[in-house]
């Protein structure tokens, strides 16, 4: 993911600052960002439908909390580590509502995906996915992150406040599994 | 990427691609869509702002009817109290009066003794109220005598 510049971001936090351009300013926000957040929750959420739920509620938690961010961090950071939050908690909730462990979440979420309308991957593809759910939650959040977004380590530690070596660690396992898991049958 | 190439073969032959998608004009209206919700959430609040602060006035002003009126009951119930204007219970009813009617019992029983024991002190004056009496109905005193 390439972070939108850092004046282009000053901008935007700037217009929303008055009154007037506020609304004007959270549109180009969500222009801006909308993509890279959905595909990060879609990722991690598996179904549409879910995604986009999850990532209005991102943009409005956003719109909230906009007035206390201080730009110590870089917007699209923050916004990320609120999507990310947001899609974790809307697994969590899942699993209390639906009754289920955590891996009876991830063999719905693999049904789901196999009759996924928007879903567009060939046969190579659904396995890559397959394997890439047989992950522990966190780990695949930065397999993800770092496979399909091409997140830099030190970006990625700070949406997911970790270090940069447990990262690296996290994704050098979730590559093996993931390799073992696609070179089996 | 020549690392991961060697030490994951079978994943670098998978080509690097987003499979999901989107239906379509959904990056279009997504905008519109969470600029429109965050329209209902202030309008929420706004609302909700207003109800209040429109309905605060009328609000202070009933609060105050009450209490006014709360003090005024407990100043006259305070100063006009009757002791009499008591309402008991029918089971308060009861016990007072199996209690009293006991009581006029036994002051009927102390009477009675007291009237037992005054005939008992006067018993020779009655006997001479019984034989006028009988005197006076022209009985045969002889008679009687002999009847007892």
């Amino acid at each position: 993911m390439c972070p939108v510049g850092g004046n282009r971001e000053h901008e935007l936090l700037s217009l929303f600052k008055s009154k007037e351009n506020r609304n004007y300013a959270f549109n180009q926000i969500i222009q801006t960002y909308q993509e890279r957040l959905y595909w990060h929750i879609r990722r991690i959420v598996i179904i549409h439908d879910d995604a986009n739920d999850v990532l209005q509620n991102t943009f409005l938690k956003a719109w909230t909390g906009m007035d206390d961010f201080r730009e110590a961090s870089q917007l699209y950071t923050w916004l990320y580590r609120i999507a990310t939050n947001e899609a974790l908690s809307f697994l969590k909730k899942r699993k209390k509502k639906f009754f289920i462990s955590t891996t009876d979440v991830e063999e719905s979420m693999l049904g789901t995906l196999e009759e996924d309308q928007y879903f567009d991957g060939d046969e190579l593809q659904m396995k890559l996915q397959k394997a890439i759910l047989s992950l522990p939650k966190k780990q695949r959040i930065v397999f993800n992150m770092k496979y399909y977004d091409e997140m830099k380590y030190e970006e990625m530690a700070q949406v997911l406040d970790t270090s940069v070596g447990a990262l690296k660690a996290s994704y050098h396992h979730a590559v093996k599994k993931i390799e073992k898991f696609i070179s089996q049958d | 990427m020549k690392d991961l190439n060697k030490i994951t073969p079978n994943l670098s032959k998978i080509k690097k691609e987003n499979p999901f998608r989107v239906p379509d004009q959904y990056f279009e209206e997504l905008p519109g869509a969470i600029m429109e919700r965050m329209k209902d959430a202030k309008y929420g609040q706004q609302r909700g702002y207003r109800l209040w602060t429109s309905f605060r006035p009328h609000l202070a002003i009933a609060a105050t009817i009450i209490v006014f009126v709360i003090i005024s009951y407990a100043s006259v119930k305070l100063l006009f109290s009757d002791s009499t204007d008591q309402e008991f219970s029918s089971l308060e009813i009861a016990e007072y009066i199996e209690y009293y009617s006991s009581d006029l019992d036994e002051i009927l029983f102390y009477e009675v003794l007291d009237d037992i024991q005054e005939q008992e002190l006067n018993a020779a004056d009655y006997e001479e109220v019984i034989i006028n009496y009988l005197l006076d109905q022209d009985i045969d005193f002889q008679s009687i005598v002999e009847v007892l």
